[in-house]
């Protein structure tokens, strides 16, 4: 069963993870890269990725003729992903469990952050356009 | 450069989704089949995904003892990704093109790095 965990924050959360130390941004990478290689080993990684900072990001619709039309106006409160993992797990429960580990990676002080993490299975019918 | 485009909905948005007609449901599956064929052709595609009904997402925090805290319990107003795209684009260049074939998506670029 693949799952997507999908890291979120604010642009604000985003500042303030700027204004970590390198000694605390280092130990928060390292926990979360030491999970990367553990789930590796165990079989059950998939995919992981970081995205670009919220500034750049765009909502995009589409009218009659394709013509897109963007907006970059989002309101504070607004959860942009931030980066996600994709695991190959046997259990939601081992998802959830990943998920934890995750969330448990410190922040500044060695303070875990806590941040919440959403689980999602992926769809089980490929979705259209998959098989092309 | 690699963008991802992500299409959000609330819950009341699946609900609808599931009373669309076959023929409605058809038409959507066929152009999205086709697009992607295009993104394809253009050498554009990386990867399409789509999740399962957010009837069974959960968010979960670390517990004090080690332990994974789940929640699922959502505000009416949640937007859940319902699927996405990753596309590999010029610089600057295609992304918007590409969007509005897929309706409303976030355009994100990917940075290359780990999730951390």
């Amino acid at each position: 069963m693949k799952y997507i965990l999908l890291m979120s924050g604010t642009k604000a959360g985003v500042d303030v993870y700027r204004t970590w130390s390198k000694k605390d941004i280092g130990a928060h990478r390292a926990v979360l890269s030491s999970l990367d290689r553990e789930l590796k080993v165990s079989g059950e990684f998939v995919a992981t990725q970081g995205l670009a900072a919220p500034h750049e990001a765009r909502v995009v619709r589409g009218l009659n003729e394709g013509i897109p039309i963007t907006d970059g106006i989002f309101p504070e409160s607004k959860e942009f992903l931030l980066g996600y993992w994709i695991v190959d797990v046997a259990t939601p429960e081992r998802a959830y469990e990943i998920a934890g580990r995750i969330s448990a990676a410190p922040g500044p002080g060695g303070v875990p952050t806590n941040m919440p993490i959403e689980v999602r299975q992926f769809a089980i019918h490929a979705p259209a356009g998959t098989e092309s | 450069m690699k963008y991802i485009l992500m299409m959000h909905g609330k819950k009341s948005g699946w609900d609808e989704y599931a009373r669309w007609s076959k023929e409605d449901l058809q038409r959507n599956v066929e152009f999205m089949r086709s697009f992607s064929k295009e993104l394809h052709d253009a050498g554009v595609f990386v990867d399409i995904k789509g999740l399962a009904w957010p009837q069974e997402a959960r968010i979960v925090r670390a517990g004090n003892n080690g332990e994974p805290v789940t929640d699922g319990i959502f505000p009416e107003s949640k937007e859940f990704l319902a699927g996405y795209w990753v596309i590999d684009v010029e610089p600057r260049a295609g992304v918007s093109d590409c969007c509005p074939c897929i309706g409303r998506a976030r355009a994100r670029r990917e940075t290359g790095e780990s999730a951390d």
